[in-house]
């Protein structure tokens, strides 16, 4: 038997050691819902990036908002919302309160980012060189030759300025109480912001000022018109289209009024407890618009985001929603399908339907004021959703129906590969039993009979065969046998490697038939004894791979797990739609892949365990008693060892943290190998193992 | 915006509106009230300050506003609890930004009713922006 440690060795050669433990700086920002590291802080999982330079004048100070108070119903979504804004560079508007903390939730984030703020507050001025910039007396003048005058930069173009390191807040109070021409002035700049063009100072004898959203971001702030504001009126709502509109309570709901007044006096903590799903992960690059054609469900759900926005358009202009709200506003047809694509782009999480339904709470719900209002809107908004079509096959139990299909429905994809009903296996267990020999052969079908013969375990109810005829059949061309997998011994204990490497040993000994696993003990301190004592096989029935995928040879974790995905949809699922399941799993690997292939290089051992968790690992790889279970089933009823060459790299995880993979299986036993995610090597494969 | 509930004098006033996180104003029926509120303040240690920029220069500091006020008064009053102020100088165009420190500092607002009434009316919502409050 060859020692794991030194097959280990073989295999990996000192990543684990050479790696050593994770000294990346980064603290874990997973559910804090303000979380900071040394680049970047994260509201709510909206991470921006700190300035460089973070000082700095118009920086404000930190420690100004050491008190601040993280309620879970105003602050923290404020905070989050204006983290979205201020990532897209979009302007944004937000009508609220003035006892909210408007002014000082953007202060206090700018605070924490490092970033400039210019602020300008618009009530009574009426000047527009205030905010764009005059022509003074040259107060350095010395000699002749100097100007008399000179332009000085207003409070709005000195946040347009472009310097380098530094990122800049044009906040813009009050903005509903500016003088039309003001804001005639103001939506100029805006529109040269959202080109990422030029502003022309008129002021200045058309200066050209190169502004830049990604260095310059402009945040307006208003109390709600009327509702005892004195001299705010509303604004134009085709002003309003330039903005990203969010609107606030007027008032502070009694229950965050209530959170706050315990936080401050120490009666509750400074940062209050909330759920997961208001948390928004951005993509660390944005997906392109090409890309966003391969999302699965793109196409439907974008034709129900149509008759969603002409629904929500309708509510708005019969007045079912925002009724009593001063402020007229719209759901604008070009400016929210733009906003809502660049939303999905940069916050697409694997979950096509999830992340819509984030872009339309973002750009629509919160324009509204009433919780019964979003509600309202909310019902909308949730059938905004992309319903995978599930296949079904044999596995539940019904005949599939040949799908009926206009000439329209049916795409050029699809024509190409007809999709053909699947045949489920009919009739009690035996009898599935017996046509699933007669498409794989007796010698790659282990049923009871076989797993009460080798393990010694007679069960008491047989699972019915999860697979139609038709995966059978393509499971023999694939060359994957069908096995029965039990989690327990006889005498009820956890089917661990230990227990199997006893049974084995008692059988095989007799037979001479050599080891199922070298020394009981080596690989009880290789694999940790938990996972040697208590971890047992999934029970169930499963399809799998005798050999590893040849494509899969030479190639890291993740090329592995592609090679896995182009197995299923052109091998196991041909002609058939992929089931939801995998469907999902899919999309969740395509989402993650771009991250996992950095971290591999940057922390392999978290890259190892996120790579296990995938639900797509958990579905078509083996983990390490399964890998156990399959060879020990197959040698003893067929005197054949596979893998006798190779390695199979599983799901599972050892205690060091790299990925186990099992193989090479002689006269003294399977190997075992502990593997960084990122090597390649020509004996290592994967071997597909599915249960659904 | 929280004010104090009728503190019993303009002296009691001044003791404890120290250290809050927002500007206070002293309320006076007329001219012959301010005038009196005004001293007070200054034997309390409260600098007159003519401009905005030196309500900065001394702990405890008051203004006396009148309906022709610059608009950087309210600029200040709106800004101070945000923990950043920036001050803006028209003439030679330039920002001055300053970072209140709320445990030593106080400054307040004098003003009386009339005058009060007028810049409410122009929309410059003093008692909606300050904090504690006084009048007798």
């Amino acid at each position: 038997m060859h020692s794991p440690e030194r097959q280990f060795n073989a295999l990996t050669p000192d990543q684990e050691k050479k790696n050593g433990p994770s000294h990346t700086p980064e603290t874990t920002t997973e559910n804090v819902p303000i979380a900071e590291t040394e680049s970047a802080m994260s509201y709510l999982g909206v991470s921006l990036e700190k300035s460089k330079s973070g000082d700095g004048q118009f920086v404000p100070k930190r420690e100004q908002y050491e008190d601040f108070i993280n309620d879970k119903d105003v602050a923290l979504p404020l905070q989050r919302d204006i983290a979205v804004a201020l990532l897209s560079g979009e302007p944004l508007l937000v009508d609220g309160g003035t006892s909210l903390g408007k002014t000082t939730t953007v202060r206090k984030m700018a605070a924490e980012l490092g970033w400039e703020i210019h602020y300008a507050n618009l009530n009574g001025a009426t000047d527009v060189e205030d905010l764009m910039g005059r022509y003074i007396p040259n107060p350095h003048k010395n000699k002749p030759e100097d100007p008399e005058y000179i332009f000085a930069d207003g409070k709005v173009t000195s946040g347009l300025r472009q310097e380098e390191g530094k990122v800049k807040v044009v906040i813009l109070d009050e903005f509903n109480a500016s003088a039309p021409n003001i804001l005639i002035r103001l939506h100029e700049v805006l529109d040269s912001l959202e080109r990422s063009g030029d502003v022309i100072l008129s002021e200045d004898a058309s200066e050209a000022v190169s502004v830049n959203k990604e260095r310059t971001k402009i945040i307006a702030l208003m109390n709600p018109p009327g509702k005892g504001y004195f001299g705010r009126e509303p604004l134009d709502p085709a002003q309003l289209r330039r903005w990203v509109y969010k609107k606030l309570p007027s008032e502070l709901p009694e229950g965050t009024f209530s959170y706050s007044t315990d936080a401050l006096f120490g009666a509750e903590p400074a940062s209050q407890n909330v759920t997961p799903d208001m948390f928004l992960k951005a993509r660390e690059e944005a997906l392109t618009p090409e890309q966003l054609q391969e999302v699965p469900g793109m196409r439907e759900v974008l034709e129900k985001y149509k008759e969603f926005h002409k629904a929500a358009k309708e509510l708005l202009k019969n007045r079912k929603v925002a009724e009593d709200q001063p402020q007229p506003f719209t759901f604008d047809d070009r400016m929210e399908p733009r906003r809502v694509r660049d939303f999905v782009l940069r916050f697409y999480t694997g979950d096509i339907n999830d992340t819509f339904q984030q872009a339309l709470r973002y750009y629509y719900a919160n324009k509204l004021e009433s919780e019964a209002d979003r509600k309202k809107l909310g019902e909308l908004i949730r059938l905004v959703e992309y319903k995978p079509k599930v296949a079904e096959s044999k596995r539940k139990g019904t005949e599939r129906e040949e799908k009926k299909k206009t000439a329209e429905e049916v795409k050029p994809e699809a024509k190409k590969a007809e999709i053909v009903p699947e045949t489920k296996l009919e009739g009690p267990v035996a009898e599935q039993i017996e046509v699933a020999i007669e498409k794989l052969g007796k010698e790659n079908v282990f049923g009871p009979k076989e797993i009460e013969k080798i393990f010694g375990v007679r069960l008491a109810e047989v699972p019915e065969i999860p697979f139609s005829v038709e995966e059978l059949e393509r499971a023999e061309k694939l060359g994957q046998m069908l096995l029965l997998r039990v989690d327990k011994t006889a005498e009820g204990k956890p089917m661990s490697l230990e227990a199997m490497a006893e049974i084995m040993t008692k059988r095989w000994k007799d037979e001479e038939k050599g080891d199922l696993l070298n020394t009981a003990d080596s690989w009880k301190s290789w694999v940790g004894e938990e996972l040697f004592t208590k971890e047992s096989p999934r029970t169930g029935w499963a399809l799998v791979l005798k050999d590893v995928l040849p494509e899969s040879l030479s190639k890291n974790y993740l090329e592995q797990t592609e090679v896995i995905i182009t197995t299923l949809k052109n091998e196991a699922f041909k002609d058939m739609d992929v089931p939801e399941e995998y469907a999902k799993a899919i999309a969740e690997f395509e989402f993650k892949k771009a991250k996992l292939a950095k971290l591999i290089k940057k922390d392999w051992k978290k890259a190892a365990k996120e790579l296990s968790e995938l639900k797509i690992t958990q579905m078509t790889r083996q983990t390490f008693p399964e890998t156990i279970y399959d060879l020990a089933t197959y040698y003893d009823a067929n005197s054949e060892r596979l893998l006798s060459d190779k390695y199979a790299w599983s799901a599972s995880l050892r205690p060091g943290g790299s990925l186990v993979s099992l193989g090479r299986f002689g006269a003294s036993g399977v190997d075992g190998s502990g593997c960084f995610p990122g090597v390649r090597f020509g004996f290592l494969g994967v071997s597909l193992s599915r249960r659904l | 915006m929280s004010h104090t509930s009728n503190p019993k004098s303009i002296e009691e006033f001044l003791f404890v509106m120290q250290g809050g996180k927002e500007v206070g104003l002293v309320i006076a029926k007329n001219e012959e009230e301010l005038a009196s509120f005004a001293k007070v303040m200054d034997g309390f240690d409260f600098k007159l300050s003519e401009n905005i920029a030196d309500l900065f220069k001394f702990p405890k500091t008051y203004f006396v506003v009148t309906p022709d006020m610059d608009k950087d008064v309210y600029d200040f009053i709106v800004q101070y609890p945000t923990g950043q102020v920036e001050i803006f100088d028209k003439k030679l165009m330039q920002s001055q930004t300053l970072s209140p420190d709320y445990k030593k500092q106080g400054i307040i607002l004098l003003v009386d009713k009339d005058n009060l009434n007028k810049i409410q009316e122009k929309g410059f919502d003093l008692l909606g922006n300050t904090g504690p409050a006084f009048q007798s």
